[in-house]
């Protein structure tokens, strides 16, 4: 059962999610389940910003420059979406990201 | 050694067994060769494979020279080469011929046309002004009964179940299915008065496979002018009135894949065409959700409806509508 990742964790798309954009939004798909997930304009936005950011923090912190949301908020949604993400393959989270 | 040719869903189809399916009208986007294997050529085939099943009485299995496996309890076998280019069947002692050629020409074809760089989509057409309007939705959802609605009114049916398209310089091109159509009696006897002429289609459900004749069904491919993605029953049941509503892009790119016709071949190679058709098809065509109380009674004022969104989409759009 993985941890449920911190602010301080580190991520990256795992190399089996294929992600592709479409006006604003956008679908993932896990190339190894074959399962598609839908991700609305903010969900778009993070996995966008997650790709130039390694650490969860750092993408607070370009989230709330840009959404009108408290720091709290954007926190607790951020980590239930990497954790989503991370259940479905989509994320690899943890502090060793060489693998 | 193939005696039989013909044409459906834009493929050329050369058969050992004669199927009710018209002469190709020109070379075929393909070709698939349709042979007969014995009892003891499946067997071996599959031997030592684990099969996996959805059903009781569905079986596949992905072989390990990429060639597909897929059974029918009571109905048949049919195994699949690697590159689609050939079906080999078997058809099992007490299932009849019609309901044999629904599962060759849909589910089983359905493996071959994905091996064969073609991504199928689980709807059904019928021709409006000489364009395909597609109608999407998983079994049970109302398709071939709005498509009768439609034959009732004198549009042609292009397909029902299994619909192929293809990007050509003119846009997408949707291509004619077998001349038949899968009803419920009830719906076949109120919009066709043709039940009588249905074949059971299996003896999982009371559907009948009623053949159509030349008038009302087509014989070629026809411009895609768009698709309408049927709400599910659920949704249905409580619509109190009818609703044609513009798909987002993401919504209309998970109802396209989630109508895949072929669910089962999830290799990343396929998939990511799968991505890549199904981006370029959004680009061309609007989707739109289509709503609707379910009853019988309620179909012609749906059928209007699609009509009336059709007209008012193409004066919007202008007669010079990029596809």
């Amino acid at each position: 059962m993985p941890q449920r990742p911190s602010l301080d964790s580190r991520i990256r798309p795992n190399t089996d999610a294929l992600f592709q954009e479409l006006q604003g939004e956008a679908v993932l798909l896990n190339l190894k389940t074959g399962i598609y997930f839908g991700l609305d304009s903010t969900g778009t936005r993070v996995w966008q910003l997650l790709q130039e950011h390694e650490r969860i923090s750092n993408i607070v912190t370009a989230m709330m420059a840009e959404f009108e949301v408290t720091e709290e908020r954007c926190q607790e949604d951020l980590l239930d979406f990497v954790a989503e993400m991370e259940m479905n393959g989509l994320l690899i989270v943890g502090l060793d990201l060489s693998k | 050694m193939t005696d039989f040719h013909y044409g459906v869903y834009g493929i050329s189809l050369r058969s050992e067994i004669p199927l009710s399916l018209p002469r190709p009208q020109r070379p075929g986007l393909v070709e698939i060769e349709l042979c007969v294997g014995s009892p003891a050529m499946f067997s071996s085939a599959i031997r030592g494979t684990d099969l996996q099943s959805r059903s009781d009485w569905y079986h596949y299995a992905h072989l390990k020279d990429r060639s597909s496996y897929v059974r029918w309890k009571g109905l048949g076998e049919f195994l699949v080469s690697s590159d689609g280019g050939r079906i080999t069947c078997t058809r099992a002692a007490e299932a009849a011929m019609e309901s044999f050629q629904v599962y060759l020409l849909g589910q089983a074809l359905s493996f071959a046309l994905v091996k064969s760089g073609f991504e199928p989509l689980h709807a059904t057409a019928v021709a409006v002004d000489g364009e395909a309007v597609v109608l999407l939705g998983d079994n049970g959802f109302g398709k071939s009964t709005l498509a009768a609605c439609f034959l009732a009114s004198g549009y042609p049916l292009l397909t029902d179940d299994l619909l192929l398209l293809q990007l050509g310089a003119n846009g997408f091109a949707a291509h004619p299915g077998p001349p038949r159509i899968k009803l419920f009696p009830s719906v076949a006897r109120r919009f066709l008065g043709s039940a009588a002429a249905g074949i059971p289609m299996n003896s999982e459900t009371s559907k009948l496979v009623i053949p159509l004749d030349q008038r009302q069904s087509c014989q070629a491919a026809l411009p895609l002018r768009a698709i309408y993605a049927i709400a599910p029953p659920h949704e249905t049941r409580r619509a109190p009135h009818i609703r044609i509503e513009a798909l987002p892009m993401r919504k209309a790119f998970l109802a396209l894949v989630g109508n895949t016709f072929n669910y089962v071949i999830v290799d990343p190679d396929r998939l990511q065409r799968q991505v890549r058709e199904t981006t370029l098809l959004l680009s061309g065509v609007p989707v739109k959700k289509l709503t609707y109380p379910r009853g019988l009674s309620h179909l012609p004022s749906i059928r209007e409806a699609v009509l009336v969104d059709l007209n008012s989409s193409r004066c919007a759009v202008g007669p010079n509508r990029p596809i």
